[in-house]
Parts: structure tokens; sequence; C-alpha cells
């Protein structure tokens, strides 16, 4: 389908080894030919895996659209040739004056765009193709018209036949037979050189960070020491059985389908059809408890479906949209009118149990068909469901098509009759997003399933990928036949990927850059390349092991664009542009750090008795998080207000975690397991360091030897700290007794009392552990990953 | 790496960041400017404002069209004759903006940064990262259009009990300026000292952009942060809710020296279907929020300093569709408002026709082109450049990091 093939992500330009070469190429950077001789050596030291073990993610045999890599060493990438050859020598210098929009030749079907329209090269090597296919008395019309060959051009005359330019067009003609992608790895691989990535242990830690809301256990970290990659394998594949692993995954999907909107009050309820399910509007009504377990079963359908597809052994990811069914549990079968004693529920009182639904009436697939996902994202008289379209193509399919929206129009354009089905500035993209808009018709506004409406006679045919929509029964169930060839096409593999990388790293995927007048646009068309490179290579991974989500997981977690933490050498301008979007470092979502805290000291941060950072009563929302509804993207810096919470988090959670811990056993201990109040600086250094060792590793993961400078920096603050504190305590100005929230007399992971738990600090000796626990949870180590 | 590289790299992560520290900021000016951005999101109907004509709507005929000063305007209600009687003297309306879209991101994205392909951020996330993206309320943001580009890190949701917990966070009971301190402050120093250090080394031993960055943007966060006590001495006369108490915030961060810049949206605009009830509720809700943040200015007496923008995502179609709506129309207007001395109010220039079509003008008079066929349309990025070289922005490192190339210069105020 020729037009997807230009729009997704990492297709604008055909392959990414092509768009780099061309790119060069426009911009005057590469030496002058689309010829490529890929194995040549020349460069041969910065290329393959960098010193530290950077590997792109996947070998290197990837055309992606039918379109054959071509071999050294004389390879002659077809897009290349027609813009360094073509286009810029021949169209444009010779055509374009009345081929344009605004030209004398305007009404012709050969219309080229200026480089002020975004993609311009792209869309007029389409439309380069599309003419060359004309032919008369079996010579092309491309080649007759300037030569008037045969035949008139009100352009007259612009070369002649068997003219070097003439030449030109017929090569190329043959080239558009066949076409060709010159593969240049080394480019690619060259984009990887020299990063430093985390080692084994330290990705351990941000896995399960980031998958299991935990810290690695003692055990794991073994594993990694003693397996290196594949002790981290095994370590990933455990942790991905853990429970918190499906809430993870379930938040990371819930930040694109936002339809958690529906959690609070009885909202989902509200939305279900009222003709197909009466049962729902007066479910529960005088126990409110009960109600809202309903209510919240539906509002997450979709990521219960999610969660059920990665429980069920050897099921693939691609369930989630195939999948015959809904998930229900028994207070929200409840909804359905349905009979919980008759589903199977082990336990019919518990809500927390979920079992598979099919509607006999409704055709389901999976996420799709859900009246939560379908009403987040509602349709209007007007919009005819293009709205909806965007979103799958957005989250199933990997392909951002509000890109293609960034081209401008012209308001004459847009006055005619239906100029979305008509005008060509308008249907190059209706064309592409109307038939899967039409995939939706048999739903309502609201996401109600209502097959008996005729879909609009004046919009492209609902369909897919250049396939229509026939027949009465595959209309009916019109959404099952879109989502099987969602799941067949290569874009549901990298849409996966897409969401995963993002919500593991909080950085989007990076887009084709688009505009050639960007001082950087060379920069951003290498590093988003090298990003394609390895991000189809997952996907293509990915389907070929039918879809098993688990190993995606793992393989994406390894590459460099997870585990890069820094770069060997200088880095010049250009080389630190190209690598912007490299690693991973983004200010923790109120939620995951939250429970880093948790996992750090034991317990919670906690404001008014909920979670500080997790409660939209408290700083959610100063923290950056989203509510799915009105704020529905996350901050990803720290900004100054963040930071003061930063700090008060610092103060009271340090406040609370030091005396009591000291106040208990030396075994029990979390964060002071190797020294006691009455060792001093001078007297018992190596157990203060050794402690200090023992919390940079607890809070941020840093396995430091004991002489490093950054224990030693603590330690001469535990000491600076212990100094002025003593003064302060002979001057009398500060008091013997602990604050009160600080004082030990109950440990805050158990909520027991502690018998004689620490209440004096004659010595400042707490207070000073308390300083160097305050240091380190407001470190940018424990607050980014 | 210089101010100049370093924003440069954080435009090219895409990333919320902010200058690292004082040695890049601009300082705390005197002259900063105060910039509110307001987004009508889902396409406002010019004709209903600012653009008026009798022949568009069924809401009023063209004899019952308003003037003030210089500056006619829809007759729709209270709300408008007090936004336009008050500020007209102060406002250049532009009407027939060609927004080359009909697409409400593109569109809302092309209004609100003058730049219809992605990237530019918005022109209040543009000021504060030029002016100083360092306050730890530098760019405040309640919706709409909000891509930053990278320039200064957005604050949103601050509402002024939280806002009191956080002001000071070595008090034990924040409220109480007696309260015990969890480290004394002398404790405080010495951790904060280290903090720094170990900051510093870490800086200077990463190379990759992406965490350096973020290391920077924490440091700078730690040095504004502080500053936040500025505006303690306000936070009492900060008595309103919801939409209120966003402009409050944003009016005493001004204020206070701790912001520069707020960002506000109201939706309601997409009106396919019961075109004129609909939007003209959604647009007398825009005009009191307007109308609000003018008379706080005005109280405040920054108004000489503040520069406010009105954008949409585009128009809305001339006629009628089968629902008694109206669909998009890439034809808009843009409504600037000011009182610095270097602004000339109560004007409106660029035209357009009964049918709402943009009539072409000659670039220098802004006059109708004597021949068309050659005139220019204005687009947004023309009215972007007049307010960068207002807002002094115009040669700055985040100019030349999102510059503007307007096919046809024009200077419109």
């Amino acid at each position: 389908m020729k037009i997807r093939q230009d729009m997704q992500r990492g297709r604008m330009f055909g392959s990414p080894a092509a768009a780099l070469l061309v790119s060069m190429a426009i911009a005057g950077c590469y030496a002058g030919t689309a010829r490529q001789d890929t194995d040549d050596g020349e460069g041969s030291g910065e290329s393959g895996a960098s010193s530290s073990g950077a590997d792109s993610g996947g070998d290197t045999d990837g055309a992606d659209d039918g379109v054959p890599f071509g071999g050294p060493p004389d390879c002659v990438d077809t897009k290349s040739y027609f813009e360094e050859e073509v286009f810029r020598p021949i169209l444009q210098a010779k055509c374009f004056a009345c081929h344009n929009e605004n030209g004398a030749a305007k009404a012709t079907d050969f219309l080229l765009q200026g480089d002020d329209y975004p993609g311009y090269l792209d869309v007029n090597y389409n439309t380069f193709a599309n003419i060359a296919r004309l032919e008369i008395d079996g010579k092309p019309l491309v080649l007759r018209k300037p030569t008037l060959d045969g035949v008139m051009h009100e352009g007259g005359q612009r070369f002649e036949v068997d003219s070097p330019e003439y030449r030109t067009l017929e090569t190329m003609i043959d080239l558009l037979d066949a076409p060709v992608h010159c593969q240049v790895d080394k480019d690619i691989e060259a984009y990887f050189a020299g990063l430093v990535l985390l080692d084994e242990k330290q990705t351990l830690r941000k896995a399960t960070t980031l998958l299991a809301n935990r810290l690695p256990t003692a055990e794991e970290i073994q594993m990694v020491e003693d397996e290196a990659m594949d002790g981290l394998d095994k370590a990933l594949d455990a942790i991905m059985q853990e429970e918190a692993f499906y809430a993870r995954i379930k938040d990371i999907y819930n930040d694109r389908l936002l339809t958690d909107a529906y959690l609070p009050g009885r909202k989902a309820l509200d939305i279900l059809d009222p003709m197909r399910y009466p049962a729902a509007k007066n479910l529960f009504a005088q126990d409110a408890q009960k109600r809202g377990w309903a209510n919240d079963a539906v509002a997450r359908e979709p990521l219960n479906i999610i969660e059920n597809v990665l429980r069920k052994p050897n099921t693939p990811f691609s369930e989630i949209v195939t999948g015959d069914y809904t998930m229900v549990n028994p207070y929200s079968a409840q909804a359905y009118g349905l009979d919980p004693a008759e589903l199977g529920f082990k336990d019919p009182a518990d809500r927390n149990e979920y079992v598979e639904v099919n509607f006999e009436d409704i055709p389901q697939a999976g996420v799709l068909t859900t009246t939560a996902y379908l009403n987040r994202f509602p349709n209007t008289a007007t919009n005819r469901n293009r709205a909806r379209s965007r979103y799958l193509f957005d989250f199933f399919l990997g392909e951002d098509v509000l890109q293609l929206a960034a081209r401008p129009i012209n308001i004459d354009n847009v006055q005619g009759t239906n100029p979305t089905l008509f005008d060509a500035s308008c249907n190059v993209c209706h064309d592409y997003i109307d038939p899967v808009a039409g995939a939706f018709q048999n739903y309502t506004f609201e996401g109600w399933y209502r097959p008996e409406a005729a879909w609009y006679g004046d919009m492209v045919p609902p369909g897919f990928n250049e396939e229509t929509i026939d027949g009465e029964e595959d209309q009916q169930r019109a959404l099952q036949w879109l989502a099987e060839r969602v799941v067949k096409d290569d874009g549901f593999g990298l849409a996966v990927v897409y969401t995963l990388y993002e919500g593991l790293t909080g950085s989007p995927p990076l887009r084709q850059p688009l505009d050639v007048n960007d001082p950087d646009y060379l920069s951003k068309v290498r590093a988003f390349e090298a990003q394609d490179y390895t991000f189809k290579k997952l996907a293509q991974a990915f389907r070929a092991g039918n879809y098993e989500f688990r190993t995606l997981v793992k393989e994406l977690i390894k590459t460099p664009w997870v585990r890069a933490i820094n770069v060997e050498g200088e880095l010049s301008d250009d080389r630190a542009t190209e690598l912007a979007p490299m690693g991973s470092s983004r200010a923790l979502p109120p939620e995951i750090l939250d429970r880093k805290i948790i996992a750090a000291v034991g317990f919670q941060w906690t404001r008014n008795g909920t979670s500080a950072l997790s409660d939209e009563n408290n700083y959610r929302f100063f923290y950056g998080g989203i509510d799915s509804i009105n704020v529905t993207t996350r901050l990803k810096e720290i900004n100054g207000v963040m930071n003061n919470i930063v700090e008060r988090m610092a103060n009271e959670v340090a406040c609370r975690a030091t005396a009591p811990d000291l106040s208990l056993p030396q075994e029990d201990r979390l964060l002071f397991p190797h020294v006691e109040l009455y060792d001093e600086p001078g007297q018992a250094d190596a157990k203060i360091r050794k402690n200090i060792q023992h919390l940079h590793a607890r809070i941020l993961g840093e396995h430091l030897e004991i002489d490093d400078p950054e224990i030693t920096r603590t330690f001469d603050l535990f000491k600076a700290v212990l100094d002025e504190g003593r003064t302060g305590l002979e001057s009398t100005a500060y008091q013997v007794t602990l604050p009160t929230p600080c004082q030990g007399n109950t440990n805050p992971i158990t909520g027991e009392v502690i018998d004689d738990g620490i209440v004096e600090d004659a010595d400042y000796k707490v207070r000073a552990w308390m300083a160097v626990l305050t240091y380190l949870l407001g470190d940018y180590e424990f607050l980014y990953e | 790496m210089d101010r100049r590289d370093f924003l440069k790299m954080a435009g090219a992560l895409g990333l919320s960041v902010a200058a690292p520290g004082r040695a890049f900021a601009e300082g705390d000016d005197e002259d900063d400017l105060f910039f509110i951005q307001v987004q009508a999101v889902g396409g406002w109907e010019p004709t209903m404002l600012c653009d008026p004509k009798g022949s568009t709507n069924k809401s009023y005929a063209d004899g019952d069209i308003k003037t003030a000063g210089n500056i006619p305007y829809a007759p729709m209600g209270p709300q408008w004759d007090t936004f336009f009687t008050t500020n007209s003297h102060r406002m250049v309306v532009v009407n027939g903006v060609d927004v080359q879209s009909n697409n409400h991101e593109a569109g809302r994205r092309n209004m609100a940064s003058g730049r219809l392909g992605e990237g530019h951020p918005l022109l209040a996330a543009l000021v504060a990262g030029h002016q100083a993206p360092h306050l730890p309320i530098a760019f405040l943001s309640f919706g709409g259009y909000e891509e930053t580009g990278g320039v200064v890190a957005p604050t949103r949701q601050v509402d002024k009990t939280r806002l009191q917990g956080v002001i000071y966070p070595d008090r034990i009971n924040p409220g109480d300026d007696k309260s015990a301190r969890y480290h004394s402050e002398k404790t405080r120093g010495l951790i904060d000292f280290a903090r720094r250090k170990r900051a510093e080394r870490q800086i200077a031993a990463t190379l990759l952009p992406k965490p350096h960055l973020s290391m920077n943007t924490l440091l700078t966060a730690r040095l504004g942060s502080d500053q936040l006590k500025r505006l303690e001495e306000l936070l009492p006369s900060l008595n309103g809710t919801g939409t209120e108490a966003q402009v409050e915030l944003a009016v005493a961060a001004y204020r206070a020296g701790v912001g520069t810049a707020a960002n506000f949206a109201r939706g309601g605009f997409d009106t396919h279907g019961n075109h004129d009830a609909t939007h003209s509720d959604a647009m007398g809700k825009l005009l009191e929020l307007v109308n609000m943040i003018w008379q706080k200015v005005d109280d405040a007496g920054i108004a000489d300093r503040t520069v406010m923008l009105m954008t949409s995502d585009f128009g809305r179609t001339p006629g009628y569709n089968g629902n008694n709506g109206k669909d998009h129309w890439p034809i808009s207007s843009m409504v600037v408002v000011s009182e610095h001395p270097d602004f000339v109010g109560d004007r409106v220039v660029g035209l357009t026709d009964e049918g709402h079509s943009p009539i072409a003008l000659d670039p220098d008079t802004l006059e109708p082109a004597d021949d068309p066929a050659k005139g220019a349309r204005i687009r947004p990025e023309n009215v972007h450049k007049c307010l960068r070289d207002l807002l002094g922005i115009t040669g700055g490192p985040v100019d030349k990091m999102f510059p503007l190339s307007p096919m046809t210069d024009m200077t419109l105020f």
C-alpha cells in the first residue's frame, strides 16, 4: 500500500539507510553519490559494536517494504538517484515553475511540491513514480512531453531526445521498475560507537525499578554477577511474572489509552449502552462499594484484557485486539446482565477475579470493542470516526497520521464539493485514514454497537491497506475484520515497541525529521534512522516470535536506547545532537517514585494518611502526574516546585526512617546495618564508610569501592554535620531531644512500637545520619531513571 | 557548553528542561515582560468575535455590529462589550490569518507557535525560556498546545494550599514560621553544598546529552526553588478557586519575580452542531477568563509590562452544515493585547471578504493589494515574528533555536 509505506515513521524515505544517504546528499554533506560500498572496511575502526559493547539491537538484513537491499559495490539507491539526479537538476530547474499548486500546470496530474512542503521530496518521488507509468505507444509520457516527442506540451520543449536530461529520466524510469535501497550498515553502527552502557547489574536495578517497583534481591544480583547477560535474562524472566509487572504494563498502556479516566465514581457504568445493558444504570444503587467495584472493572476492561493476555500461557500479545471477549469481575458481569454464578468464578464475591466473557451478539475485538476505549475516543457527526482511525494508527500501528496534517492546505482547495474525497491535497491523507474510520461504522458516538446504520457513501469505503470490507457479514464484524489485518501488519509490533519504549524511558519515539532547512536536520536524521533501525528489528523479531511480549521487553531493555549512560571521548556539536535522544533519563513519575521510596526505606511517604506522591489530593499533580482526563501528559523534568516536594520528601522520610532503624537490632536494619551509634569518625571510619557504601548501593544503586570519592564525600558530610551539630549542642542552641516525628518509638515499616526507641540524640549522631539520608534521597540517581 | 548550545541540545531532546543555573540565566531582570497566552481549543469563529459579519451567522445582522475605538466586534453579549471596550485601546486584531490547516492539532500548533510543522514551542514557553528559565514557576501552563521545545520546565496544577506546604520544605510544620526544622540551617547548607559538588562532578563526567541535561535541570530547579519564598507574602491574596486561582497565581508569580509566562486554554469551540448557541457560550466563557486576567493585571499595575496573545486552532466555515453547526475553516484571527509602550493598539490589520476568505494584502501597506495575485496573506508566523520583536526575543538564543522565516515580511504592530 503505497501511501502507508510512505507515511510510517520509518518509511518516509523507504529505508533508514536510503533516507540517511538522501538527507546527507540533500544537505551537501555527503560525497555526492548514492553508490554505496557496504563492506569496504572503511571506517571499520568505529563501526560495529562499540568498545563499550553497544549494540544497535539487531542484525542488518531488514528490507521492510518488499524492496530489496542492494549489495555492494555498485548499489544505486533509487530515491537517492531521484533526488540528486532527477528532482533538483531537472524537475526543479525545468518543470517546477509551471507544475506547482499555483503554476500554469496546476490542473495537471504532474503537480510538484516546493521545499516549503514538509516531506516534499518524498511526495514528489511518488508523483513522479505515478506519472512515469503513463505511456503512449510504449514510450513514457514523461519522456515525450518535455521533448515534444509526438505530443503537445504547453510548456514547450524543455530538453531534447537523447540529451543528458532525457537519459537521466530514462534511467530513473528503469530504476522505478525495481527500486533498490542501498544498505549502509556502517552508518547505522557508527551511530552507536563509543556509547557507555549500564552494566548488567545496573540494568537489573533499572529493570526491577521500572518493571516491578522494587530493588533487586541479593540472589538476583548474584545471578547477574555470575552469569552476566544470561543471568540478567533469567532475572527479567522472573521479574515479569510478578504481580507488580502486570500493574506496570497496565500503567504504561493507560498512559496511551487513558481509560482510567472512568475510574472515579460511577462514570464507567454510566457509559454502557442503556438499551443493551439496562441493568448497569442502577446496579448496586444502594451499595456504593460494590458499584465502585463494578465501575472500575468496566473502566479497566481494556487494561484487564492486556493483563489477561499477558497472564495466559503461550498467548500472542496480538490477542489484545483480536480476542473475541472482554474481561469482567463478578460485579461488572451484573452490569451486563450476566449471572456471575454461570461464569466460572472461583469466588463470586472476589472483586479481583476476572474471567473472559464473549457477548454472542457483538463481534468483539479485544480492547477495540470495549466501551471504555470507544467512549474515551468518541465520534461526532462530522468527524466520522476519523479520530478513532487516528488513534488506532497511533496505538496499534505505530503511525502518527497527524504528521500528515503538517502539510499545508490551500483555502482555495477546500471550498469545493467534498474535498476530502476529491481534492488531491486533502485525499492524500483521507484516502488513508478514512477506510479505517469506516471500520468503526458499527459503533455510535458513545461506543455502542449498532450495526444497522449504513456508512457514508461520500467517503472512501471501509477497509484497510487497499482492501475493502465487503459483504454484510464482514461489515457486521468490521472491527474484528480490521484487527485481524492490523496484527498481520508490521506496524503492530512497532506500535508495541513504541509504547513500551515511551513507558520505560518517558521519551516518545523519534519522528521522521521533515524540515530540511533545520540546521540540525542531518544529525536528527541520523538519530532517527538509528532508532528506527533498532525498533524495527525488535518489532520484526517480536512478530516472528509470535508476539511474545516478555521477550520483547527483555530485548528492548538491553538496547542502548534504554541502557546508554555516557559516551566516550569528546563530542562535537553534531555528534551531541545526534546522541540527544540516546539513553533514558527522566524524572520518575510520582507513582514510581512513591514505590521506589518504599523499596528503598521500607515504608511509604504519606501525607494525611495517604500516599504523598500518588494521591491526587496530595502531590500527584504537583509532581507531574496525570489524571487521564484533563492532564494526560506527564512532566519529565523537575521544576522548582517539584524540587521543593523532593526536599520535603527527603526530609520527612529521613526523619521517619533514621532513628527507628538505628533503634532496631543491627541484623534487622535496612539502612544502618554496619554501624552503631557509638561508632565515631576517627575511631570507626571503616564501619561508617561501609554503611555509607551500603546506603549508596541501596538508595542510589551505586556499587562503589570503599575509598571511592563519592563515599568520601558522603563521609565528609556526615562528619561535618556531626561537628556542626555538636557545636550547636554545646552552645545549647540545639536540643538534645529529637523532633517528635523523628523519634524512634515506632517502626515506620511495621507500625509496631519499638521498646526503648531512640528519642534523645545527645551526640548528634542520629541527625548526622539523617542528613546523609536526606542527601541521598534527593540525589539525581534516586529521582531519575 | 554555553547557553545557546545547552538550549539547542535541550530542543533536540524535546525535553522540558531549564537552563543550568544562574550562570546561563538572564537574571531577574526587572524589564522582563509578563506574557500570557490564551488558546481557544477547538477552533473559534472570528465572526463571533473580532471579524464580525452578519452574512456568516444567524445571531446578528450587519447593522448590529458594535465598535470599540477602531475595532468592530460581534454584538454577542456583555462579555464581548467588556472585553472590547476595556481593551480596544491596547489591542491589535489580526484578521484573515491563513492557518493552512483544518486539523485541530496542526492548526493549534501553528497558531500557538508560529510553525505548522512540529517542534516549535508555544510562544509562552519561548518567552519563559528566553527571560528566566531558572525561576521556580517560570512557565505556568494549563492546557492547549503545550510543547516547550525544551527551553523551560513547565509547572501546572499549583494551588495555594499545597504550595504553602512546599515553600518551606525544611519546616516540620510548614505553615508555622517558628516551627522546628528537620535540619539546622547550617546542616542544610552542608547538604546543599555536598549535593552541588556531587552534581557538578556528575555533570562533568556525563557527556551523553540526555542525562547531562537532566542533571542540569535538577541543578537549575534547585537554584531557583528557594525563590519560592518570595511568593509567600502574596499567598494570602490568592483567594480564588479554579481558573481564578490559576490567574491569581500567574500574576502573583510574576509580581514576586518567580514567574514570567502563563498559558491558559478554554475548550468547547468545536461546534459542528447547534453552532450559535454552543459557540457563543464557549466564547463568552473565554472572554470571562480574559476579562478576569486583565482585571487582575490592571489591579496589579503591570499592564505596561504584560503582553497577551489569543489564538485558536482555526476558524469555522462561513455556512452551516446539516446539524446547524459549522465545520473547520483554515482562516482565522489572532488578537494581541498589551499596554507595552512600544505597542500601538486600537488597530485591525488583515481583511476578509463576506465569505470570510482572506483578501490579499500589500505587505508594505497592509492594504488590499492592487494585484491580488501578487498580494500576500497573513500567516501565524507573521504575527509571531512581530511578537518576538516586541518581546525582545528576536536574535536571542531561543529565537535562533526555533527560527521563523515568513514567506513575506509584514510589520503588523
